[in-house]
């Protein structure tokens, strides 16, 4: 089981709410994903359309909720949403977000171990979302973080895990645990990422924006569960020279041309 | 009525109205929203006690959809 923070998840795959055709779809495939932990973001209200609330639609006791601070630009933004978020009843988790580039919404690594500091001192527990950068990791974990959530491509690329060489620094080096949090867009890049050793992954454009949603949530589901497996289980080292996985002996009857020996 | 400034909009309210019944009477739930009164973020105890002023500057924000 996956700890974070003394709280027990047994999903390894934590669902992001944004981009869903509907909240119907959405809490289908919430459902379907078999997470325990979803993001969200906290915005103004629309005046217009009082009724469109997160909350009427997911149950909390079963889905708990990790605010991000997405759409900071700087570590005082950053502190200002996590405090609103405390303040609306998101609790003290944290997803920590500082993205000052709205071209390619990458972290900033200064501002995001700024806030960490700030967060933590006022009892939030931090999940930054960060570069996958090996040291700002174990600053970060250094600086109190619960988590670190480096990214395997930017937000909403579906180019998978291109930062594996890190992740795997990050993991082998984390004594927290590592998410791997953006760029997954396809099962077989949430299986790569468990079976480098994440501890978990968060999805969300890929499963939100899906053919099917529902489905894809299952397929993403299957794939953490798969790779997490493949990992326990211990992982073959890639060799340079071919090993026959057939017997070498008992073959011999066949040579003709040694004289049938 | 006073006018107050409410996500970037005027509005008209009667006198001696809370927070809390300002949230209701606009269609929301109190304890799914979070209120900045003049940059102020109001703990949700104080909803009831805190009465709105001409003049003043609110900002209603909750949870949404994100990753």
């Amino acid at each position: 089981m996956l700890t974070i923070a003394g709280r027990t998840f047994r999903s390894r795959l934590f669902v992001g709410t944004g981009k869903f055709s509907s909240s119907a779809v959405m809490r289908e495939a919430i459902e379907a994903s078999g997470c325990e932990m979803v993001t969200v973001a906290l915005r103004r209200v629309d005046l217009a359309d009082p009724a469109d609330d997160i909350m009427r639609v997911l149950d909390r006791e079963r889905f708990f909720f990790l605010p991000n601070t997405s759409g900071a630009r700087n570590a005082e933004e950053a502190v200002r949403l996590a405090r609103l978020a405390r303040a609306a009843g998101g609790g003290h988790w944290l997803k920590l977000e500082v993205t000052p580039d709205p071209r390619t919404l990458l972290p900033d690594p200064v501002e995001t171990l700024r806030a960490t500091e700030i967060l933590v001192k006022e009892g939030f527990v931090v999940l930054p979302y960060i570069n996958a950068d090996p040291i700002l990791a174990l600053k970060l974990q250094d600086a109190g973080a619960a988590a670190v959530m480096p990214l395997g491509a930017p937000i909403g690329t579906n180019q998978g895990v291109l930062t594996r060489f890190q992740v795997e620094i990050i993991v082998e080096q984390a004594r927290v645990p590592v998410v791997v949090d953006a760029g997954i867009g396809a099962p077989s890049h949430a299986a790569l990422a468990m079976e480098i050793g994440a501890d978990a992954v968060l999805v969300n454009t890929a499963i939100a924006v899906a053919g099917d949603p529902v489905a894809m949530a299952r397929a993403f589901a299957e794939a953490v569960a798969a790779g997490r497996r493949a990992r326990e289980a211990g992982i073959g080292r890639p060799q340079t020279t071919a090993a026959a996985s057939s017997p070498e002996s008992g073959i011999e009857f066949l040579r003709t041309d040694e004289g049938g020996r | 009525m006073i006018t107050v400034q409410c996500n970037g909009e005027e509005r008209q309210v009667a006198e001696n109205t809370t927070v809390g019944a300002f949230i209701v009477s606009l269609g929301m739930e109190p304890d799914h929203v979070v209120v900045e009164c003049d940059g102020r973020i109001l703990e949700r105890a104080d909803y009831e006690q805190t009465v709105i002023q001409e003049g003043m500057t609110l900002e209603i924000m909750r949870f949404v959809g994100g990753g």
